[in-house]
């Protein structure tokens, strides 16, 4: 280990210089003062350069990475943006479709009787927009200002959403919404990172559940086993749980739902 | 002073005329410039001690900075390219704190 030897002792750790010195006194010889000074120079230009281009490299680099991130950010925006739009205008067509479904099948007897067939049906299938009195079920993930243990324990997760939601069914939810989204029986509640997306849309915080059931549905839930476990976590991790009962809310029609068919093996689609 | 000349017509030079680096040659560029850096430090404490010689300098100014590069690059093919490449700046690291340290106790006396 001669360089931590070299360090120990205090000597010298570029022997090269102390050589060059004791070879100039033996032989006695001085070299030209221009070529000293231009190699010197040329070295050290040289080495300024190599330190300003790192700088600008740097420089360079963290701008990119932020453009491409905004660009990106920038991307998921106007697609979501698009998407909704989209969504707008499938809404609009399938109210039109049911009114004129509606008009058609007043004509007669049967059709009503389908007509009142149909609406049962879409109450179920969250396929129309309804409006009543709900349970306001407000969640947040804890604020802290603790570490990053501290934030993990505070968090909502795509459990604690389903839990919620499952546990307003129970206590005889008609219609939930998350955020706005209505609930179907098919609405996956799942989570892609720490995003919690519902039916595939990223949710932020904080989120609102909203519960159509008639009155009483706050009492009921916050006697369930589920609002207990909220309760619990609350007192626990210091998340945000606050429940309230409110008289006319009106929750949306569900996207369109895709209709899917079981088939046997084999057949074609 | 002619070293400072030097150092301020590249730095200079740097910014005005931004020469665009390889990209197969960025990563080897901080590592050259931390060797760089202390055969700065060791011709300025040889230039203290009074044995300064500018060929001696010139030399391990572009051997310490191909060598670190080369390094750093056979350890990429290697696969231990980031511990390589750390291997080398603590030697470095410690090379120009020593020299530095010396450079100090030459001109404060401390």
């Amino acid at each position: 280990m001669s360089l931590l030897a070299d360090l120990l002792s205090g000597s010298g750790l570029d022997p090269g210089y102390e050589a060059a010195a004791a070879r100039r006194a033996a032989s006695g010889d001085r070299r030209s003062r221009t070529g000293r000074v231009s190699r010197l120079l040329a070295a050290t230009v040289l080495l300024g350069l190599l330190g300003a281009v790192a700088v600008i490299q740097v420089r360079r680099g963290a701008p990119v990475a932020e453009r491409q991130r905004n660009a990106l950010i920038g991307q998921i925006r106007s697609r979501t943006a698009e998407t909704d739009a989209l969504q707008r205008q499938a809404g609009t067509l399938q109210r039109r479709t049911e009114a004129l479904r509606r008009s058609a099948l007043a004509r007669s007897d049967a059709g009503q009787d389908a007509r009142r067939e149909l609406d049962r049906a879409a109450d179920a299938a969250a396929a129309a927009s309804v409006r009543g009195s709900a349970a306001i079920v407000t969640v947040d993930d804890a604020r802290t200002s603790g570490g990053a243990a501290a934030q993990q324990d505070g968090h909502i997760y795509d459990q604690d959403l389903q839990r919620l939601v499952n546990g307003l069914w129970a206590a005889g939810a008609t219609a939930v919404a998350v955020n706005g989204q209505r609930m179907t029986a098919t609405t996956a509640i799942r989570s892609a990172g720490d995003a919690i997306l519902v039916d595939y849309r990223p949710l932020s915080p904080p989120y609102t559940v909203t519960a159509l059931g008639g009155h009483g549905l706050d009492t009921a839930f916050a006697g369930s086993p589920a609002g207990r476990a909220f309760r619990t976590l609350k007192a626990t991790f210091g998340i945000r749980y606050d429940i309230r009962q409110e008289d006319d809310v009106r929750l949306p029609a569900a996207p369109a739902l895709r209709l899917r068919y079981a088939r046997t093996e084999g057949t074609p689609k | 002073m002619i070293a400072l000349i030097g150092l301020a017509a590249g730095v200079v030079l740097g910014f005005v005329v931004h020469p665009g680096v390889p990209l197969w040659l960025q990563p080897y560029l901080p590592i050259a410039i931390v060797a760089a850096l202390d055969a700065m430090f060791g011709g300025l404490r040889a230039r203290l001690d009074g044995v300064f010689d500018d060929k001696v300098f010139v030399v391990s100014f572009l051997s310490n900075t191909i060598i670190a590069a080369l390094i750093v690059f056979f350890g990429d093919q290697l696969g231990v390219g980031s511990q390589l490449s750390t291997g080398v700046v603590v030697v470095l690291g410690i090379r120009i704190f020593s020299n530095v340290a010396a450079i100090r106790r030459k001109l404060f006396q401390a």
